[in-house]
């Protein structure tokens, strides 16, 4: 049984349709990402799922009972807010015992439960210090001590990384990972940007304007994109659009594309990943093109390559020192080609929101 | 001819200092000033536009020196992080507003305006207020502003940090695009190094007030002078190793070859992680357990236990690797570097 | 970024005028304890402690009923809401005198003897009728304050305490009271003073009962001026006093957490809400809006030709209408080119003296009015000054916090952002006060001329105490009351000096709403 469903979930606020119909189910143990830009319904799903918000149609089940109508504080979750506002009022080691304080825990019992949690995030000689004395980083990692203090099993994520720097947001992202299947949890994590619900999850959710637009592995979503969106909102795609000219072939600006497979319809929309493209390799089905500009971005370069009409990014780790305007040839291996219909219209795919 | 030049410059904001700055910012390429938060970067934006009085030293604007003039003459274009629209303006009221300062004539302030609009995209939204519109629209309207008074220098203050991760990926390259267009020296600030590497022709790394490095790009980036600076761009290996010989050091029980010269007895290796190969021959192989694995879409990104300490290996090509697998990693000399300390790094 | 000598020479006579206007007159009758000597009898003892008990009693039945009601205004949404919120601001607006008369008709009236029999009678006047009418007039205070407090308290505080699983009741006085405490405290402060310092409407409920402010004017038309400047000083010292307490109970104190009783705080959020929104609305209706209002309601047929024209010609009345509002109007643009300079010294904390001000100005609000018009009286008498201009002083004096607090709070909500892009734009720091900050903060303006003129116009003890032959329109009221002869023409006024405060209260949310 999941541990968590929705179904058919639907919010409305006065015009604004912010959830419509979404439907998922995430296992017991499972660590989930639900992933898009912002104004796409996330953050209100989480809420919902949190009970912070009703939703104005739909059911949420946690392990198959239905929990719409209970309060917040009767949900037994851990929830991290992206403004990780510790009580300003409560010293670090008070905010821990929190969630115990209100069910009138026994105070020994309260003291041993904060210790070891502010233990597991490396804060222990904070406990007596107050929020204001702490970085954003530290100020977050409590509040993941505090939302795992009351031992509920299930943790929401409300974005918790946006506000932080870069690298305490990354350790942090690592941290909860670790701490999550090392303590068994369920994690819903909410998040705009997509590394992030790559790296950590096991399952991911990609949400567009209140609708879920495709779900699974990580690893399969990246490399299987049911729609341009999806192909561009994770990592990042180059798009063609090109007409079919054969079985498992396309043309678009005077060069012939190898396809995987036969395409759907007369016209497709190509897109290739940049660090899948192949610059200079000897083989007959690259096309030559040239180099327009090139951006050193650390690990790798991108290389704004053009043949004919078509602008491409490429991107490669090799830095094979080419310069602008030198000619090379390319290559789109047909494996790496994602092949979309013209059921879908690109402007409209890649448009913000 | 440098066109900002800041000369043993302090300045305090609050908590923030800075100290003891000298630096030169190069005229028509797009600079970034890039540092956690804390390290001074927005400070220093302020100082150079005006809007701080520094406690000592110069700010020098195309050979004028400029330290005591107030803001409103310096000329100079300002973005900020949070956009400071005026709540009570139209879009069009906004960045109009230093045109309309200098009572030009009525048309010809409606003609460079809606330009300005229609090169950021919001030709059609020149009648609504700020509390109308989106966080990525707010901050075309601010870069409106600061660009419709036409100066050559524009300062960003953090301009994509409140966006989401997509329009923050997107606008990057328009940012880069508007400024080539119109030949502006900018001066970018923030603490993404992600973002720093896509814009940058130069860059500059701030710690507690003070330019570690700067220079080019790719120079800061393959050649860092610091500890602090190959941690805080890209993602770096430090490898606390003992000297054996001019090109050697022991780490782990295994001998390391560098083409850097080693002095001392004790040296801090470092190597980015996406230039650790898995599986290669040669030198420099180590060997170690994988204990955690990423995939972060067009790269994998491993955590290897090797005797003990994490090694980070990232990597474009596929591989079958998992939590568990023993591997051998391959170190390549030339892509060592050597620091005499590990970084000091705040937890 | 200076403003340049012109500007240093500007602030230097705001604050000289500050300083000596505002400032001087509630001093100079404290130095009375070293001059005209010091004499406090038992009767002057006795009403002092009178008004202290007073104004205890109606802060304590404030704040209990002002913590729901903030609550419920700030959170929650009802249909209903932004009426509840207008209503409740009236007895704010509303000069003290008709609210007198409006709550002696209401809890003293006879229309309780003819709905339930000859021989019921709510109240009559005295110690009871006393609190019930400054109840009144407080409690707006206290629900802004805290209600304010709770808008500034981030709800994301509130959400993780109900995820942690505290239970609404327990959220809120674990989480979100501790956080208002400073709001609390300080709106009880305002309700305090501002119950030491009425007189006018506590002249016509009180019967037998001495108030302090009360007998200040009853000593200084008697012609005891020391008895007077005693009470004054007293008053003055008890209520520094207490003001020094409670600011430093609040920042030194912490709310107690107490102990958590899960099942009894959830079954009180739970149930209990229902009944405790009921029993808020219950005591508002009851004991602050009917009561506010009943001058109206009971006697709406008043508003006839023949009213209006003996209101025409009743030339006490008109000539005390004319004063009030010639006082008011005066004291108000006086009041008004002084306060914004006064707004930015305390907001931008200019020459480190922002602290300073801020707290003179609530100083000001210590010194209950009759006190104040007394000590203006006694210095300006020494040099023969005509009692209208020594009236005028007074009401720019103790009016002028009312006009201060709200340019200097909108000032510091201006964000110094928007200042400094002006200022990159191309704007100098006049131009930019002039096209960002000075629109930014019109609505505060608006509403502290508003305020400030109806709190003039509401004034009687310090009116009372600087001469016995100039009536403004409250103190005509209640010489009339207390005559027994408040008739058609009168009350016909109040009406209309209520309907004038309700559009001015509505003019002042309506500039609010357009920001």
């Amino acid at each position: 049984m999941p541990k968590i469903q929705t179904i058919n979930l639907v919010k409305r606020f006065e015009k604004v349709t912010a959830v419509n119909r979404v439907n998922f189910t995430v296992g017991d143990g499972e660590y989930v990402s639900i992933v898009g830009p912002s104004g796409c319904g996330k953050s209100t799903v989480l809420r919902m799922l949190a009970g912070l918000e009703k939703p104005t149609q739909g059911e949420i089940l946690f392990d198959g009972k239905p929990v719409t109508g209970l309060l917040p504080e009767d949900r037994n979750i851990g929830f991290l807010f992206q403004s990780y506002e510790l009580f300003p009022h409560l010293t670090v080691g008070e905010n821990v015992e929190y969630g115990l304080f209100v069910r009138a825990v026994k105070k020994a019992d309260i003291g041993s439960k904060s210790s070891e949690l502010l233990k597991l995030v490396k804060l222990l000689q904070f406990s007596g210090y107050y929020p204001i004395h702490l970085s954003g980083g530290m100020q977050q990692r409590v509040a993941l001590a505090r939302a795992l203090a009351t031992g509920s099993r299930l943790l929401l994520l409300d974005e918790p990384l946006s506000a932080l720097d870069e690298k305490a947001a990354v350790m942090l992202r690592y941290e909860i990972q670790k701490s999550s299947k090392r303590l068994g949890l369920t994690v819903i994590h909410v998040s705009h940007n997509q590394e992030t619900a790559l790296s950590s999850s096991d399952k991911i959710i990609v949400m567009r304007s209140g609708k879920v637009v495709q779900s699974g592995p990580p690893r399969d979503v990246y490399l299987n994109p049911s729609s341009p969106y999806v192909a561009y909102f994770l990592g990042d795609s180059n798009f063609i659009e090109a007409t079919v000219t054969g079985q498992a072939e396309a043309e678009a600006s005077g060069i012939r594309f190898r396809l995987p497979e036969k395409p759907p319809s007369r016209n497709v929309i190509l897109a290739i990943r940049p660090e899948k493209a192949v610059l200079n390799d000897k083989n007959p089905a690259s096309f030559n093109a040239v180099v327009m500009d090139v951006n050193f971005l650390g690990y790798t370069t991108e290389y704004a390559i053009q043949a004919n009409e078509l602008k491409l990014r490429v991107r490669t780790a090799k830095h094979d020192y080419l310069k602008k305007g030198d000619g090379v040839t390319l290559r789109l291996p047909p494996k790496d080609m994602m092949v979309f219909s013209d059921e879908f219209d690109l402007s409209r795919e890649l448009s913000p929101g | 001819m440098p066109q900002i030049n800041l000369v043993d410059l302090s300045a305090v904001e609050g908590v923030v200092e800075v100290k003891d700055l000298n630096l030169t910012i190069e005229d028509g390429l797009y600079t970034v000033v890039l540092g956690p938060s804390g390290s001074g970067k927005t400070t220093l934006l302020k100082v150079i536009a005006g809007i701080i009085s520094p406690v000592k030293g110069r700010v020098i604007i195309n050979g004028v020196d400029v330290t005591d003039m107030p803001p409103e003459k310096r000329g100079v274009g300002f973005f900020f992080q949070n956009y400071a629209l005026f709540p009570h303006m139209t879009v069009r009221d906004n960045v109009s507003y230093s045109i309309r300062l200098q009572k030009t004539d009525e048309d010809l302030v409606r003609q460079t305006v809606d330009e300005m609009l229609d090169l950021v995209g919001l030709l059609d939204w020149a009648d609504a207020f700020p509390n109308q519109l989106s966080g990525g629209m707010k901050q075309r309207v601010a870069l409106a502003r600061a660009l419709a008074r036409q100066s050559k220098i524009l300062l960003l203050d953090e301009p994509l940090t409140a966006l989401d991760a997509l329009l923050n990926a997107r606008l990057r390259s328009e940012l880069v695009g508007i400024a080539k267009k119109l030949g502006l020296t900018v001066v970018h600030v923030t603490p993404d190094q992600e973002e720093a590497m896509e814009v940058a022709e130069n860059i500059v790394v701030m710690k507690y007030g003070r330019v570690v490095q700067a220079g080019k790009e790719f120079d800061v980036y393959t050649k860092p002078c610091d500890p602090f600076v190959a941690y805080f761009l890209g993602e770096t290996n430090f490898l606390e190793a003992e000297v054996c010989g001019e090109h050697a050091a022991r780490f782990n029980g295994k001998t390391i070859e560098t083409e850097v010269r080693l002095e001392g007895s004790h040296a801090v290796l470092a190597i980015r992680s996406e230039k650790i190969e898995f599986d290669k021959r040669g030198v420099n192989t180590l060997q170690g357990r994988v204990v955690n694995a990423n995939f972060l879409g067009s790269l994998d990104r491993f955590e290897v236990d090797v005797g003990g300490q994490i090694v980070t290996v990232k990597t474009a090509k596929h591989t079958h690797r998992k939590i568990g697998d023993l591997v051998s990693l391959q170190l390549p000399p030339k892509d060592i570097l050597a620091f005499k300390d590990k970084p000091e790094v705040e937890m | 970024m200076a403003f340049g000598f012109s500007s240093k020479l500007l602030y230097g006579f705001v604050i000289l005028f500050f300083l000596f206007i505002v400032f001087f007159p509630p001093v100079y009758i404290l130095s009375y304890i070293f001059g005209g000597g010091f004499s406090l009898s038992s009767d002057s003892l006795g009403a002092v402690v009178n008004s202290f008990k007073i104004a205890l009693t109606v802060v304590a039945l404030d704040v209990l009923f002002a913590l729901p009601l903030s609550w419920i205004l700030a959170r929650k949404k009802f249909r209903h809401r932004l009426l509840v919120d207008t209503l409740v601001d009236m007895p704010l607006v509303v000069p003290t005198s008709i609210l007198g008369i409006s709550v002696y008709m209401f809890w003293g009236g006879e229309w309780a003897a003819s709905l339930f029999g000859p021989s019921v009678h709510l109240f009559s006047k005295g110690y009871w009728m006393i609190i019930l009418l400054h109840v009144v007039f407080t409690f707006p205070y206290l629900v802004r304050s805290i209600q304010a407090g709770l808008l500034q308290v981030s709800r994301i505080h509130e959400e993780a305490a109900r995820t942690l699983g505290a239970s609404a009741l327990t959220m809120y006085r674990t989480i979100s009271l501790p956080l208002v405490k400073k709001s609390v405290i300080s709106g009880c402060i305002l309700a305090f003073t501002r119950s030491l310092s009425e007189t006018g409407a506590t002249m016509m409920v009180a019967g037998v009962v001495k108030t302090a402010p009360v007998i200040v004017v009853e000593y200084k038309n008697a012609g005891s001026v020391s008895d007077a400047a005693a009470v004054s000083i007293v008053l003055i010292l008890a209520a520094a006093a207490l003001l020094v307490i409670a600011r430093f109970a609040s920042i030194k104190t912490r709310v107690p957490l107490f102990h958590v009783y899960p099942g009894t705080e959830k079954f009180l959020s739970a149930r209990f809400s229902g009944v405790r929104d009921a029993g808020v609305f219950f005591f508002v209706a009851g004991f602050i809006l009917l009561p506010t209002a009943f001058i109206v309601l009971a006697n709406i047929g008043v508003v006839n030709a023949s009213a209006f024209t003996a209101l025409i010609h009743n030339g006490l009345i008109l000539k005390g209408v004319v004063i009030s509002f010639f006082v008011a109007a005066i004291a108000t643009i006086v009041n008004l080119v002084f306060a914004i300079p006064m707004g930015v010294i305390i907001s931008k904390n200019k020459f480190r003296l922002g602290h300073v001000f801020d707290t003179l100005n609530d100083v000001i609000l210590l010194v209950p009015t009759s006190a104040l018009g007394l000590s203006l009286a006694l210095f300006w008498g020494n040099f023969e000054v005509n009692e209208l201009l020594v009236l005028v002083l007074a009401h720019i004096s103790f009016s002028f916090p009312f006009m201060v607090r709200p340019v200097s709070a909108a000032l510091t909500g201006v964000n110094e952002e928007l200042v400094e892009a002006a200022r990159t734009l191309g704007a100098t720091p006049y131009k930019s006060f002039k096209t960002i900050t000075f629109p930014l903060i019109k609505p505060a303006i608006i509403a502290g001329v508003i305020m400030t003129f109806m709190r003039s116009l509401s004034e009687t003890g310090a009116t009372m105490s600087v001469s016995r032959n100039i009536k403004t329109i409250t103190v005509v009221l209640v010489e009339l009351f207390e005559g027994g002869q408040v008739g058609e023409e009168a009350i016909l006024a109040c009406i209309l000096l209520f309907a004038l405060s309700f559009i001015f209260l509505v003019m002042i949310k309506r500039s609010h709403g357009e920001e």
